[in-house]
């Protein structure tokens, strides 16, 4: 019986910590949309310092809930974000909008798509 | 590479874990369902440690549950025949009355070669001595001798005789085991006494055993 509580308890808590690392990625999700949106209304107006400082706090928010997200989803997928972070950041640097452009949509996705991966659907159980 | 070093360290001590939690079992005697969850642990826990993109919950965490839902499937077994019977399935009698069931043989896919080989390794080389084989629920066979072939036992020649405790382990490479010290009820007193009578220390004896009886057995050290 000892031992039936003993893992009825490692469960729980494994569930707990599933939907809290949930609830942290989709959280994670809507600030850095905020800064991207926020870089690109701001490239649409030609704003380039103001742009290069959201992604900088993008890059910050990332490097800090990355590492976290980083224990339970895939690495790649984070290295790919971060990937595309520093790319973007070069470009908005050189002042290259379109390209810049492009790279927030593919962030974007990616972040998008590391939500819906760990969401329980009948998807991505089958 | 050294994250493959912790990796593989921390993975050893859960699985560990996870067969501690799981229970004593022998490997050859394993049912169905926990025979799945060794095999599922093992193929599990190894791959974190081979491609350390994969971040390591995702091994440890199927790790635990499939121990929990073994934990779990195992108290319901004991608590409901039915449903182990489900799970686990019955034994079957393939020998009655020394006469072979050719057809449990057959709906057990066990072929004659298969229990001759179980019959073989129970040092029964003759069918014919054989009363009674059942293939248990593990896929072991236990045999029941005929009467005329089993080994003699006292109880047979009417001998007299008592149930002699088993001797067990009381000084293990040097250190006393007090737990079977206290069990059998044998004090230091009597051991050091003994230790002297033999001329030894505790430091020099690999292996000392002892029963309730006071009979005791000693190896000592080999001097390197």
């Amino acid at each position: 019986m000892k031992r039936v509580l003993t893992i009825t308890g490692i469960l729980l808590i494994i569930l707990i910590c599933s939907v809290l690392g949930i609830q942290h990625i989709s959280k994670t999700n809507l600030q850095m949309n905020q800064y991207l949106e926020n870089t690109i209304s701001y490239l649409s107006s030609e704003n380039y310092t103001q742009a290069l400082e959201e992604i900088e706090s993008a890059k910050k928010l990332w490097e800090k809930s990355g590492s976290f997200i980083n224990t339970y989803v895939n690495h790649e997928t984070v290295d790919v974000i971060e990937e595309n972070l520093v790319r973007l950041s070069a470009n908005i640097h050189n002042r290259q909008a379109t390209p810049s452009l492009v790279l927030i949509e593919a962030i974007q996705f990616e972040l998008n798509h590391i939500y819906e991966c760990e969401l329980p659907t009948l998807k991505n159980i089958f | 590479m050294l994250i493959v070093f912790i990796r593989a360290l921390l993975l050893y001590l859960l699985v560990i874990f996870a067969l501690r939690l799981m229970g004593k079992r022998q490997l050859g005697e394993l049912q169905p369902t926990e025979l799945v969850i060794t095999i599922l642990i093992s193929n599990i826990a190894s791959l974190p440690i081979e491609d350390t993109s994969i971040p390591m919950v995702t091994g440890a965490i199927p790790i635990l549950v499939l121990v929990a839902f073994e934990l779990y499937i195992s108290n319901i077994s004991l608590k409901s025949r039915k449903f182990r019977k489900f799970i686990s399935g019955s034994p079957v009698f393939v020998i009655k009355n020394g006469v072979i069931d050719q057809k449990a043989l057959h709906s057990l896919r066990f072929s004659i070669d298969d229990l001759m080989e179980s019959l073989r390794a129970q040092n029964i080389f003759d069918i014919r001595d054989v009363d009674y084989a059942v293939v248990e629920t593990t896929g072991s066979v236990s045999i029941l001798q005929k009467f005329d072939s089993q080994t003699v036992t006292p109880n047979m020649l009417k001998l007299p005789g008592k149930n002699p405790a088993p001797p067990a382990i009381i000084i293990s490479d040097g250190k006393i085991v007090r737990e079977t010290m206290d069990h059998y009820d044998i004090s230091e007193e009597w051991l050091m006494k003994i230790l002297q009578k033999e001329k030894q220390s505790l430091k020099t004896i690999f292996l000392m055993t002892a029963n309730k009886q006071l009979q005791y057995y000693i190896v000592p050290k080999k001097s390197e």
